[in-house]
């Protein structure tokens, strides 16, 4: 009897530890091998130059998003987004120059799902001028 | 609140509760500037009733038809939050004037002006049509692989070229047009802006500049690039005649003068066949001086030998 109680306590802990580490593993597999997330905050200030930020999208991915938040309080801003054929996929610019008085900042925000991207370089291309404030990119690239 | 009184827009749209319950109308100055947000763009604001009516006064727009924007603000966003895509795209252009009764019924929720029915005037309805148009090839395209997707773009830039050559609207040609994304540097696009100024030689809306401005710009980057072709030959030709026709006395003077002042008097020396003993003598300067001097001398002078330079006049 006893034997039996030492044989049932190991089997639950062998299953115990081997569900543990299917979890760890199907985890650490879905970040690695399916999807792969991306989150870069640039900040502008008056003397900020125009910056590209590259997204490189392999053969195999399969569903590129792409979310920018652009938030200014002065001056502007542009943002385009082009995929490697240079073709452009959405673009916004925010103004405050012609308002000082207000002290409200002004937002746009570009959301964008592309089932089977062309492959190659996405540039999000940043033009502030005189701009003071941030914007934030978030891209999530799925594989097949 | 649905009416058609002139000088009044009334819509309905169905909110859900992160908007908040106010509506803004935006003057766009131009096509480029669909995308752009500023304060200053904001002209009017009106509040959403319960039943997500809104009505805005139009009788102190401009009596020309010009492009607006109407948007929405999500709760905790800013007022000047423009959102371009996805399910909380919070915005929908439309023409309008002075005087004039516009209708309009948006029946999606997520996003609220996804579905848009303009009851009035009609350029609003063809205008909703080129925008759904677009909207529905890029979401096909969207899903599918990259050569259908290419034949989906070719086939939408040919839908909105058909539109841009057939309306009896201005304002519906120059913008089925602007939305091909044909560049000012492609052949159809000067061909465009031909026909269309043709067909509408004088125009009083703003909207259709680019297309005015381009044929100029043409015209003068064309003229431009002849000038310059002109100037490069006519300097070849210059240049080719100097060096043929230019009198070889000319040719030698301009040698000389890049002799320097000691090489010069060796020079002359030379000319009266002197040794270099007694050039040695003659400037006080060693042997093997003026053997350097000699050999830089033929050198610019482009000769082989002394005997040469002595012939020279």
């Amino acid at each position: 009897m006893k034997m039996t109680k030492y044989f049932l306590l190991l089997l639950s802990l062998l299953w115990t530890a081997s569900t543990f580490a299917q979890t760890q593993v199907q985890g650490y597999s879905k970040k690695q091998e399916d999807s792969f997330d991306m989150r870069r905050d640039i900040r502008f200030n008056p003397e900020s130059r125009p910056e590209t930020v590259i997204v490189e999208i392999g053969k195999d991915i399969q569903l590129f998003s792409i979310n920018i938040d652009g938030r200014i309080s002065d001056g502007k801003l542009m943002v385009e987004i082009r995929n490697p054929s240079n073709v452009l996929h959405g673009t916004f610019k925010i103004n405050t120059q012609l308002s000082s008085s207000y002290e409200e900042d002004v937002m746009a925000k570009i959301r964008k799902q592309i089932k089977n991207p062309e492959p190659g370089e996405w540039k999000v291309q940043l033009q502030p001028s005189s701009a003071k404030g941030q914007v934030m990119i978030i891209t999530e690239l799925h594989k097949l | 609140m649905a009416t058609d009184r002139e000088g009044v827009l009334t819509g309905n749209v169905k909110l859900d509760n992160q908007w908040d319950r106010i509506a803004y109308l935006s003057y766009i100055p131009s096509f480029e500037d669909m995308y752009a947000m500023s304060h200053d763009m904001i002209i009017a604001s009106a509040p959403i009733d319960s039943s997500g009516n809104f009505l805005f006064d139009l009788s102190f727009l401009p009596t020309e038809t010009q492009l607006y924007r109407i948007h929405l603000q999500k709760k905790g966003d800013t007022k000047t939050t423009l959102i371009i895509g996805g399910k909380e795209e919070n915005f929908l252009f439309l023409f309008a004037k002075r005087e004039e009764a516009i209708r309009l019924q948006a029946s999606g929720i997520t996003p609220p002006f996804g579905k848009v029915v303009f009851s009035t005037p009609m350029i609003n309805q063809q205008f909703q049509q080129i925008n759904e148009s677009i909207v529905r090839s890029d979401s096909i395209a969207s899903e599918s692989s990259a050569m259908k997707r290419s034949f989906i773009l070719t086939k939408l830039e040919e839908d909105l070229m058909t539109i841009a050559d057939t309306s009896s609207n201005a304002l519906i040609a120059a913008y089925a047009f602007h939305r091909t994304n044909i560049s000012p540097d492609d052949e159809r696009f000067m061909e465009f802006s031909r026909t269309f100024q043709e067909k509408w030689p004088q125009s009083s809306i703003s909207y259709d500049k680019p297309l005015r401005i381009s044929r100029t710009n043409t015209v003068s980057s064309q003229t431009w690039l002849i000038v310059v072709v002109l100037c490069g030959i006519a300097l070849l030709v210059i240049g080719y005649g100097l060096g043929r026709y230019l009198p070889a006395d000319s040719k030698r003077q301009t040698k000389v003068k890049e002799l320097s002042l000691q090489e010069r008097k060796v020079y002359e020396l030379l000319q009266q066949s002197a040794s270099n003993k007694d050039i040695s003598e003659a400037l006080n300067i060693g042997i093997s001086t003026v053997k350097s001097h000699v050999s830089s001398i033929l050198s610019k002078m482009e000769v082989k030998s002394r005997k040469d330079l002595a012939k020279i006049e």
